[in-house]
């Protein structure tokens, strides 16, 4: 488990506005966490690739998972209406072809 | 079309997945369940029957990897997206669910929450090995778990007791016989088997999907009538709409119900069937003198059957657009 805050650099997108920021927990598929700050208006594809680099992995192979729903590329927690300390889920790629 | 398919999209490994004896993965069966949700979330379809996706089975049937109690909010309203788009089906309490299960990252079988008959199912092609009975076991108890919070939350001006439920884990279904295809008979069964509980629209009739329109509707009546033995004026052949090229012959179960039985589908305990085939499919078979129904144990058969239910331009937009999975209903209204 590694636990730490990792801040996702302010960009011009960040305009005016209830632009506190909050903390969001990303939690892995073996249930590891990171712990992000991000702004309301900061779309999600950022912190997606804040958190593909930090697990070392290409970007377009992590999909984020928020409330069961997948978080779409312009999502921000402000339109998604994420509250502080909110999780997001990694998703997991399961295969199946035999017996378990 | 494989190949086409890969020539598009060179990243994607999921597409290779559709290779023979490679296994599928939940991209796959989530494409697969999103089509669907879409078509049965319309009122032609009585918007009985749901599916929840493979990453909503791994954190609250199977793995269970999840609280039940996550499905909601403190309050007790619901708060999962794909549950909440569920909501206004819910109030004639005949709804059924689907879940794709997956056990281990090794294997696909199919559960279903059967309200109108208070019944939880499971359908596994590898039936028959004890080692199965622990986790249909799990799943039909987290079944039962995320039923009890959409019924505390969606039934609360009632009075609902515990609801008493049938566990039935179905025998009488297609077995894969192979190592790698139960993610195809996962697919397969949800396709065949659950429009049986949606109402009687659709039922009494078999689908043959055509992806030519070469041929006349009488050829088609007539290759109906010699192959497959039904008799012609009981085949309907439809029109295809302008700009589609498909076009579906319906013909009526009762005459067919023999060779469903061959296939080793149960259809008496059910009421109706509704079972897509490539009638591209069917005309190959024709040229071998192959029963189209008997094929069903050959992976080849199914992976173009599945690729003709998900659509090869489907798959190529919804990974070109990063949409693969939205496991929400899309409500019409």
């Amino acid at each position: 488990m590694s636990e730490e805050d990792q801040q996702v650099p302010p960009t011009e997108e960040d305009v005016k506005g209830d632009n506190t920021p909050i903390n969001v927990k990303v939690v892995s598929s073996s249930g590891e966490e990171v712990f992000f700050k991000i702004k309301r208006s900061t779309p999600l594809r950022k912190l997606l690739g804040a958190y593909a680099n930090k697990v070392g992995k290409q970007e377009h192979t992590i999909r984020f998972l928020y409330d069961g729903a997948r978080v779409a590329q312009t999502d921000t927690p402000k339109s998604l209406e994420m509250e502080d300390n909110d999780t997001i889920d990694v998703m997991v790629e399961q295969v199946g072809g035999c017996s378990p | 079309k494989l190949s086409a398919l890969k020539a598009k999209d060179k990243h994607h490994d999921d597409i290779d997945r559709l290779e023979p004896m490679k296994w599928l993965n939940s991209v796959l069966m989530d494409v697969f369940v999103s089509k669907l949700n879409v078509k049965f979330a319309l009122p032609v379809y009585d918007q009985r029957v749901a599916f929840l996706d493979s990453t909503f089975t791994l954190h609250y049937i199977l793995l269970a990897t999840k609280s039940h109690d996550t499905l909601k909010n403190p309050a007790g309203s619901i708060r999962s997206k794909p549950l909440k788009a569920l909501q206004h089906r819910f109030k004639d309490k005949g709804i059924t669910l689907i879940f794709p299960l997956n056990v281990n990252n090794t294997h696909w079988l199919v559960g279903a929450i059967f309200r109108a008959s208070s019944t939880i199912g499971i359908f596994d092609s590898l039936i028959g090995e004890s080692s199965n009975q622990a986790y249909h076991k799990l799943a039909y108890e987290n079944m039962k778990k995320v039923w009890k919070v959409l019924a505390e939350a969606w039934f609360k001006d009632l009075h609902v007791p515990d609801q008493e439920w049938k566990f039935v884990v179905h025998t009488k279904i297609p077995k894969q016989g192979n190592v790698s295809d139960c993610g195809v008979f996962a697919i397969i069964l949800i396709k065949s088997r659950f429009h049986l509980h949606i109402g009687s629209l659709f039922t009494q009739k078999i689908w043959l999907l055509t992806v030519s329109i070469k041929h006349t509707t009488r050829s088609k009546k007539k290759i109906c009538n010699s192959y497959l033995k039904i008799k012609s004026k009981t085949c309907k052949v439809l029109s295809p709409a302008p700009g589609i090229s498909e076009a579906a012959v319906s013909v009526h179960l009762s005459d067919v119900v023999g060779l469903l039985w061959e296939m080793g589908m149960d259809v008496g305990e059910e009421q109706g069937l509704d079972v897509f085939i490539s009638w591209k499919n069917v005309l190959y078979l024709q040229e071998r003198n192959e029963n189209p129904f008997r094929v069903w144990n050959h992976r080849r058969r199914y992976l173009s059957l599945v690729c003709e239910i998900i659509g090869p331009r489907v798959v190529m937009e919804e990974l070109a657009n990063g949409n693969l999975s939205t496991s929400a209903p899309i409500d019409p209204t």
